[in-house]
């Protein structure tokens, strides 16, 4: 669009001029017209039931320049089975990540690291959305750091000091799966001595939030006398029946 | 009693009923009894057991509701969900023999039978879909992929609200939010006259947003939820304005006072701070409160007084499951001559147990069980009717030395299940090879009767979950042949290192649990496991379709929810390669393929290894343990380089040692 211009003094001034007047309308829109984040929130919730009028009020906030709004808009369009939609989503998240907003970084991490509709597993570039996102308090986003350096990767391979390291921040904050990631690599010894009475410490955390497997791994540590607990009917009945009860309910990842 | 009040409120000239005159400082007690998570134990019965089992069960939470009503002038019974799932009965009435619609679930008729006033709904509602829920509760959803009949079906004879989820297809809630039930309650005047008067007491129901990941497959695009918060703050200022004189809260969530959202799961402690709150009945977390000695950290957090059974200072109660408790929250009331309050130094919360201090239990209500006499000998009936037949015996009396009669079905019911799974819906992955893997989790540790051991003939439901001891979801993962390869030597862990030029004794079994001795069971794959080698190297000749595999192959392995989240801490194995993670149990599962295969036959479902030791000549004996006596089964299995050491390995154990031959 600007090969019409003459001269890259002219093209300077002219992007200029729009740069202010985007950043002018940025803040104009912020005081005046962007909607609060609940009631993005809300939109969100409603565009998750493909409400048409929600979606196109996150698609205009976000167009307008409501960092939240991108970052809700990226989330419902990447939990879509549509390459196409997903990859937008990818963009708005980007775009919310950028803007500083910790959950996009999160959000798009995990994206990454999963993988998607018409996006590859690149765990790799995931790490650096997935720090951003602990730098700015989305805890959680260590448990993902924390997979990523237990798998052996072209390019990196598995670091379980690292992994330790991340998993203890996620677990400490109360992630459960990370709280149970963490209690087995202390219960084999993966990058550390074995430590069975930390593991299950770990295990009874998770468990307590219903964590499905820490509720087996207990239930086994039961039956084959580990982690300092022993063979004990009642106890194995009680956590057969938390275990399975656990299974319909786990807790939300981070 | 009755007629004794009425004529004292006669007497003392205030008259009876809503029309009557309260004159100030009236006073009356309500005692709130709450039941939650009672998951359809209506009788004190294990059905995968066959056996009574006193510890739970509504017929005995009854005999504590009897007590309560004869203690406490005035008492209001309701209950806080998860109340029409969770055990062979619900499975029977909802999925085996589905309820007609002038029926009522076992579980309700003898709530009703209890004059249950009120409930909530909780997560475990959702489970059997929509429809399902719609019936049951006689309600009128509104919402995509429901039917309605004309007259709504059986269900509970009481209200039941729930204020937080919402109808996509209306954007109304899908059951009504809040009940403003008006209860005639005995007081005391004044000037010691006893009155029977109306009160006003508003119900409001929650349950975690969580659900909607939790039956994704039930409620995605159906409905859609709200946070705890914003709906109480828009509800209850409602429910006062409509003449409620209190408030109740029935959350089916827990404590948590991690920083606020809309989606969070246990909502409650956060849900007490809006304003206008004089009950909490809360639920979910299977746990017990007020209780001084708890050690949960949701209750011990700041806010939460566990002895006085107080959050954020709303009276609150949770009544652990299965009818183990009785929630009790006793309200003292005032009337000050325009309405009903609370005086909060009256208030008492218990948690009742139904087991007395002696460890024995209360006596069951005896009205109970002739209730639902005809569900409970169905459900019976169908936990014991066959499901198939087998023409061998399937066990795990040499499973670790590859024996597969009790892996290879539980293997093909998994790879069924899966394939199933993603060709209908997995479409990117429909070209990938699907494998499965289990291992054998009754392997001898507690001794020669820890063994799965389900005999030819009949198989029956409950035989299922001798194949599959633990309660475990089943899980596709896509990996790579490399992934294979670091998970079978991470399998072989469960062997020692064996010196061939030993001449003494070695044992081949390490301390390595046996549920993490993961194999595969096809033609398909085959591998060997050189126990002579050390960890990590052990693997052999691993090969698909008769080909050296691929280590940057793809493949789909069905597998376990336990495995699939890194359970084991098998290298590379973690929640980043489910592609499925799936809603059904393996046990289930296992159910549901010998139904279809119906006849099984030890040609097609218990003989095909996929592994064997690599041939070694050992100058020593190389030795393992299992039940006495059942060296047949190996040899029969075609086992044939294992002998017999000994009857008994001289412990107490019911175990006995035998050898096996490598160089065979």
């Amino acid at each position: 669009m600007f090969r019409n211009f003459q001269s890259k003094k002219t093209v300077l001034l002219s992007l200029l001029a729009l740069c202010t007047l985007v950043v002018a309308g940025w803040a104009w829109h912020l005081h005046t017209r962007l909607p609060n984040v609940s009631q993005i929130e809300q939109w969100g919730v409603l565009a998750g039931v493909q409400d048409e009028e929600a979606i196109d009020s996150l698609r205009n906030a976000a167009n307008s320049g409501s960092i939240a709004a991108a970052r809700v808009l990226g989330q419902v369009l990447v939990s879509s089975a549509d390459e196409a939609l997903v990859q937008k989503g990818q963009v708005w998240l980007q775009r919310a990540a950028e803007g500083g907003d910790a959950r996009a970084s999160l959000v798009l991490g995990k994206l990454l690291l999963k993988g998607g509709p018409g996006v590859e597993v690149q765990s790799l570039a995931a790490i650096p959305w997935l720090e951003a996102a602990v730098n700015g308090g989305q805890t959680g986003a260590a448990h993902y750091l924390g997979v990523i350096y237990r798998q052996d990767l072209t390019g990196q391979p598995r670091s379980p000091e690292k992994a330790l390291h991340w998993l203890e921040i996620a677990a400490k904050a109360g992630v459960p799966d990370s709280q149970f990631l963490l209690g087995q690599m202390l219960m084999t010894g993966d990058g550390i001595e074995p430590s069975p009475a930390l593991a299950r410490f770990w295990f009874e955390a998770a468990a307590e939030k219903d964590h499905p497997e820490a509720n087996l791994q207990l239930l086994m540590a039961y039956t084959r006398n580990e982690l300092g607990l022993k063979r004990d009917a009642e106890a194995e009945s009680r956590q057969w029946k938390e275990a399975q009860h656990s299974l319909s309910h786990r807790p939300s990842p981070p | 009693m009755v007629p004794i009040i009425i004529t004292a409120a006669v007497i003392a000239g205030c008259g009876t009923g809503s029309s009557g005159f309260v004159p100030t400082n009236t006073k009356a007690t309500l005692a709130l009894l709450e039941t939650t998570d009672l998951h359809t134990n209506v009788m004190s019965y294990d059905y995968f057991k066959l056996a009574e089992d006193k510890s739970f069960g509504f017929e005995r939470v009854a005999s504590l509701i009897n007590a309560a009503r004869s203690e406490f002038p005035n008492t209001m019974l309701l209950d806080n969900g998860d109340t029409i799932q969770g055990t062979a009965l619900s499975d029977y009435q909802s999925l085996i023999s589905p309820l007609p619609c002038n029926q009522t679930l076992a579980m309700y008729k003898v709530m009703n039978l209890m004059k249950f006033e009120g409930g909530g709904i909780g997560n475990h509602e959702f489970n059997y879909g929509l429809p399902f829920l719609n019936q049951v509760t006689g309600s009128k959803f509104d919402v995509d992929g429901v039917t309605n009949a004309a007259a709504p079906c059986s269900g509970p004879s009481f209200p039941q609200a729930l204020a937080n989820v919402y109808s996509a297809k209306t954007k109304a809630p899908l059951f009504s939010p809040y009940h403003i039930i008006t209860k005639n309650v005995t007081a005391t005047t004044p000037d010691g006259n006893m009155i029977t008067t109306p009160i006003k007491v508003g119900i409001i129901g929650f349950t975690p947003p969580t659900i909607m990941s939790w039956d994704k497959r039930w409620l995605d695009g159906k409905v859609y939820t709200q946070g705890l918060v914003e709906t109480a703050t828009k509800f209850i200022p409602e429910m006062r304005s409509k003449g409620a004189d209190l408030v109740v809260v029935i959350s089916h969530g827990g404590l948590d006072n991690s920083t606020y959202d809309p989606t969070m799961e246990n909502g409650s402690w956060h849900l007490s701070k809006v304003p206008g709150i004089d009950a909490m009945l809360i639920g979910h977390s299977h746990q017990t409160f007020p209780d001084a000695a708890s050690t949960s950290a949701q209750f011990n957090l700041p806010g939460v007084d566990k002895v006085k059974g107080t959050v954020n200072g709303v009276p609150t109660v949770m009544a652990n499951y299965w009818g183990k408790h009785l929630g009790l929250i006793k309200l003292d009331l005032v009337y000050d001559g325009a309405k009903w309050a609370v005086n909060s130094a009256g208030t008492k919360v218990e948690a009742r147990s139904a087991q007395n201090a002696d460890k024995t239990y209360v006596a069951v209500d005896p009205t109970i069980a002739p209730a639902v006499a005809a569900e409970h000998a169905a459900t019976i009936q169908y936990v014991r009717t066959p499901i198939g037949t087998t023409n061998f015996s399937m066990s795990s009396y040499f499973a670790d030395v590859g024996e597969i009669s009790a892996i290879e079905i539980v293997n093909q019911a998994q790879a069924d299940y899966v394939s199933t799974y993603v060709a209908a819906n997995l479409p990117q992955y429909k070209s990938l090879p699907v494998l499965s893997i289990s291992a054998p989790f009754k392997s001898g540790f507690a001794g020669g009767n820890d063994y799965t051991d389900v005999a030819s003939g009949n198989v029956a439901i409950n035989n299922a979950a001798d194949l599959y001891l633990y309660p475990n979801t089943v899980y596709a993962l896509r990996v790579q042949g490399s992934d294979i390869k670091n998970w079978l030597e991470t399998a072989a862990k469960r062997f020692n290192q064996i010196d061939p030029n030993l001449t003494t004794d070695q044992a081949l079994i390490s301390t390595f649990p046996g549920y993490n001795f993961d194999m595969f069971t096809t033609p398909d794959l085959k591998y060997e496991i050189d126990v002579t080698q050390p960890l990590n190297s052990r693997i052999k000749n691993l090969a698909y379709k008769g080909v050296a595999i691929d280590p940057a192959a793809y493949f789909i392995v069905a597998t376990n929810n336990y495995r699939g989240s890194g359970g084991g801490n098998f290298p590379g194995i973690d929640s980043t390669k489910i592609i499925y993670a799936s809603p059904d149990a393996n046990r289930d599962v296992l159910i549901s393929y010998i139904k279809k295969v119906n006849t099984l036959t030890l040609a097609k479902n218990g003989s095909d290894r996929s592994w064997s030791f690599t041939k070694v000549s050992t100058k020593g004996r190389v030795t393992f343990k299992s039940a006495p006596n059942k060296l047949s089964l190996a040899t029969t299995a075609g086992l044939t380089n294992i002998s017999s050491i000994n009857n008994t390995d001289g412990g107490t154990n019911n175990l006995a040692d035998y050898a096996i031959d490598l160089s065979k």
